[in-house]
């Protein structure tokens, strides 16, 4: 009888113990589900406070968004950027594309050749410039349009069309323009440019030289609603202050939106403005058509209708001259003409 | 959950002939790119340059060239599909130049 008390003394024991051990068990196994899901818990919030951080980056461009500092090889330029996200931003790869060309450079913060630095946008920062070096030239005195995107570490992307379109009122005054129609012409300190043989990098044209063929870039803008084709009788015209007679006018028809610089050896076909299948085309911004669409830059040198010359010069005098731009356009499949006074320069 | 990645841009190119297709990865793993679609029609494998699945580190960005077996027009608007082996998937619509 004590020894069969003993044996059941010893099994109440290892019940217990049993039931300890399964216990012990079923807390370990309800502790590391709780763990797991506090993991999971963890996990989903912090891809989700990811994806609220990626949304929350806003990175605008800032007129003029981009800065040359060097128009010879290794090109330099700065991008202006200003955040209205609330949160820094490091921007990780940057593409151009140049439209006009049909080409891409890709800026790395790494690459030898293309690359760019100051690319951590504080949160507020207004007028932020990343400073970017490339082998390839971007620079709206070119007459390209281009597009440039940033991305950043995140994953978003910004993108703008450069030159960028002008607001009403730019910083330093810079916002003047006439607007006649649906086309809208900016008068600012780059509102004229002009090339030469010995110019081929657009330069300010409120002077020139005298005797001298030229090429002039005007920048247009759309302000309608439907797109505008400029035609062939597009002029810039000039005359002169105090003299009649000849020399005392001169006009430079439309040119190809590739032509660069007028250069007698290289005249050819390849600068005469066909207005049936590379026609200038103005775009508009459906969205808020005050504003305008993309800016283009159009460009004037032929003497005349036909291909045969983009030579035209101001004759040996120093003078003062008038400006009129003569416009002929199709819009909304109406031809229209009309002749609007610019600037004033200075033939030296 | 972790994964992340982002078509950061299209270049229509070789007149007409291919596209490249630039992916970041921004999440937290490593991704590996299986497939991808164009208008709704797997490429070919044969087509694809690197040779899918490719493994992609997180933060690395990768070029991918396709081969079209018929070129793009001038503004033409693709849709682009970017699928890894988890299933993850990125759609864009991309305009080719006008």
């Amino acid at each position: 009888m004590r020894f069969l008390r003993r044996r059941r003394g010893i099994s109440t024991v290892l019940g217990a113990l049993y039931f300890i051990v399964i216990a012990l068990m079923a807390f370990s196994l309800v502790m590391w589900e709780v763990g797991q899901y506090d993991a999971y818990q963890q996990l989903v919030n912090r891809m989700n406070q990811f994806d609220i951080d990626r949304m929350t980056e806003n990175l605008v461009f800032r007129y003029p968004g981009v800065e040359v500092l060097a128009s010879t090889p290794p090109y330099k330029f700065d991008i202006i950027v200003c955040n209205m996200g609330g949160i820094d931003i490091n921007t990780t790869r940057i593409y151009i594309y140049d439209q006009t060309a049909g080409s891409m450079i890709i800026l790395d913060k790494n690459s030898p050749t293309d690359f760019y630095s100051n690319g951590f946008v504080k949160a507020g920062a207004s007028g932020h410039e990343i400073h970017a070096q490339s082998s390839y030239n971007v620079d709206e005195r070119t007459g390209h349009i281009y597009w440039i995107k940033i991305v950043t570490e995140r994953g978003r992307t910004f993108s703008t069309p450069y030159p960028l379109p002008r607001t009403i009122q730019g910083p330093g005054g810079a916002g003047s323009f006439i607007d006649v129609g649906p086309i809208r012409i900016l008068f600012e300190y780059r509102a004229i440019n002009y090339t030469s043989l010995t110019q081929q990098t657009p330069a300010s044209g409120w002077s020139v030289p005298k005797n001298t063929p030229l090429f002039f870039y005007i920048i247009l803008i759309n302000v309608g609603t439907e797109e505008v084709y400029l035609k062939k009788e597009s002029i810039l015209t000039f005359m002169s202050y105090t003299r009649t007679g000849t020399g005392s006018k001169t006009t430079f028809f439309v040119l190809d939106s590739l032509a660069t610089y007028p250069d007698n050896s290289k005249f050819n076909l390849g600068f005469t403005y066909d207005e049936v299948n590379k026609p200038y085309v103005l775009k508009p911004n459906l969205s808020d058509p005050y504003t305008g669409g993309p800016p283009v830059i159009v460009k004037f040198g032929a003497g005349n209708l036909s291909p045969d010359d983009h030579s035209v010069k101001f004759d040996n005098t120093v003078d003062q001259y008038l400006c009129f731009i003569g416009l002929a356009y199709r819009y909304k499949g109406y031809i229209f003409g009309q002749t609007i006074p610019f600037v004033a320069i200075r033939v030296t | 959950m972790r994964e992340r990645f982002v078509v950061e841009e299209v270049w229509f190119t070789d007149a007409g002939a291919k596209i490249n297709i630039y992916v970041r990865n921004v999440g937290d793993i490593d991704i590996a790119i299986a497939d991808i679609y164009i208008n709704r029609t797997r490429v070919e494998a044969a087509k694809v340059s690197p040779i899918l699945p490719l493994s992609l580190n997180t933060g690395r960005v990768v070029q991918i060239t396709v081969t079209l077996s018929s070129k793009w027009s001038l503004g033409s608007v693709s849709e682009i599909v970017v699928a890894t082996s988890r299933g993850s998937t990125v759609r864009g619509y991309w305009t080719a130049p006008a």
